[in-house]
């Protein structure tokens, strides 16, 4: 029996960073990767504002408006672990589902204020706004998300109520701004066939390919391959080669067990730790059906 | 989940899951040689449930929840396998740039 139980798989990370990470999975199917990337995007859970209690708000904005807003706003989600969904808690305790944020500006200037999410107080020091934190090449500044711009006397006071949730209740909850794969190229060049090429042939196929997978060097007069991590599987390459004549010289395919992630959180979580809790929830659903089967056979004999 | 034949074929209903699970299963049932036919479907985009149909050949002691079982195991050691190496890939990059 063709048994698939993962002992030649294989994960290298290509770049870790806290928000964003790059990882190649080699060695399962592909409905293997794409679970992992539907669980990363749909079930991992995080924390939103879920409910919004509006006590003043004169502002332009109605008050369902602003309440969707806040809903977007993505929160830091380390506690998420220690608390329930709503639908699953069914105890009287409101601190174990519940974290409570409050919005309250005033506008006292002629100017009109903006009002960011760094305006908003959280109760729970570990449950806070992410704001946007810059990069020296990035033109954004740094700082709050824009709720809401006040004119004078126009007063805002929400209290708000984070709940822990996933993205397939609601995509504010997605702990994911990316989570890609695509399948890793397998490139085939035929060197005797090359050889047949002149060197501004040669040079005129890397310049063909939009995703620059090769370089031609010009001392041995041959073509290389840099990187794949750029394929797009443009097919440009292989339509010039046949415009050639050389039928047959490239030979670009995606590999169909090996695939390259790219995951970037909304800051939320840590991107590592997406990845990883992805894994374990996979597991989870999984062992969830093996029980469920384990009940129906014992009923059964 | 409810089986809905004798011990060589089944329908299973997933509650609560969707494509995530489904085509997972899907795959390494159809991976294993006593595994005649299988499929699932997910009846409709707003109803949580996919049906997973499993016919084995039933010879050798074969049955769908048997298959069912070895499937489910077979994705966990997997699981298990890409975690471990993941873990092993995280120390060897050495941290964040």
């Amino acid at each position: 029996m063709e048994r698939q139980t993962g002992g030649d798989s294989h994960v290298s990370v290509t770049r870790l960073e806290d928000q964003s990470i790059t990882f190649s999975l080699k060695g399962v199917d592909v409905s293997l990767a794409n679970a992992l990337r539907r669980v990363m995007i749909a079930d991992v859970p995080t924390l939103a504002i879920d409910l919004v209690e509006v006590v003043e708000n004169s502002s332009v904005l109605c008050d369902e408006f602003l309440a969707h807003r806040l809903g977007l706003i993505p929160l830091s989600s380390k506690k998420v672990s220690e608390l329930f969904k709503p639908y699953e808690y069914m105890g009287e305790d409101d601190s174990a589902t519940d974290v409570h944020l409050e919005l309250n500006v005033r506008c006292l200037t002629e100017q009109a204020m903006d009002v960011t999410s760094e305006d908003m107080v959280s109760y729970d020091e570990r449950v806070k706004p992410i704001t946007f934190q810059g990069t020296v090449s990035d033109a954004a500044k740094p700082g709050g998300i824009l709720i809401v711009k006040l004119r004078n006397k126009q007063q805002l006071l929400l209290k708000c109520i984070a709940r822990k949730g996933t993205g397939k209740d609601h995509a504010k909850w997605s702990p994911v701004a990316t989570a890609v794969f695509k399948h890793d190229p397998v490139v085939h060049v035929n060197q005797e066939l090359l050889k047949t090429l002149s060197g501004s042939d040669k040079r005129a196929i890397v310049e063909s390919d939009p995703s620059q997978m090769f370089k031609y060097d010009a001392d041995l007069d041959t073509i290389s391959l840099t990187s794949t991590g750029s394929c797009t599987f443009d097919g440009e390459i292989v339509k010039k080669v046949n415009e050639m004549g050389k039928h047959g010289l490239i030979d670009i395919r995606p590999c169909f067990d090996s695939f390259t992630f790219h995951v970037e959180s909304t800051g939320v979580l840590d991107a590592e730790e997406i990845v990883l809790q992805a894994v374990h929830i996979l597991q989870t659903k999984l062992d969830t059906v093996g029980g469920e089967l384990d009940m129906i056979e014992s009923e059964n004999f | 989940m409810a089986p809905t034949a004798a011990n060589a074929e089944a329908t299973f209903t997933l509650e609560g899951e969707d494509h995530t699970l489904g085509n997972a299963l899907r795959y390494v049932l159809n991976a294993n040689p006593s595994v005649t036919l299988c499929g699932y479907s997910a009846p409709h985009p707003m109803e949580r449930r996919v049906n997973v149909r499993v016919q084995t050949h039933g010879r050798e002691g074969a049955t769908a929840r048997g298959a069912m079982r070895d499937a489910l195991l077979d994705v966990i050691s997997v699981c298990d396998h890409v975690h471990e190496s993941y873990e092993k890939a995280e120390r060897a990059v050495g941290g964040k740039t």
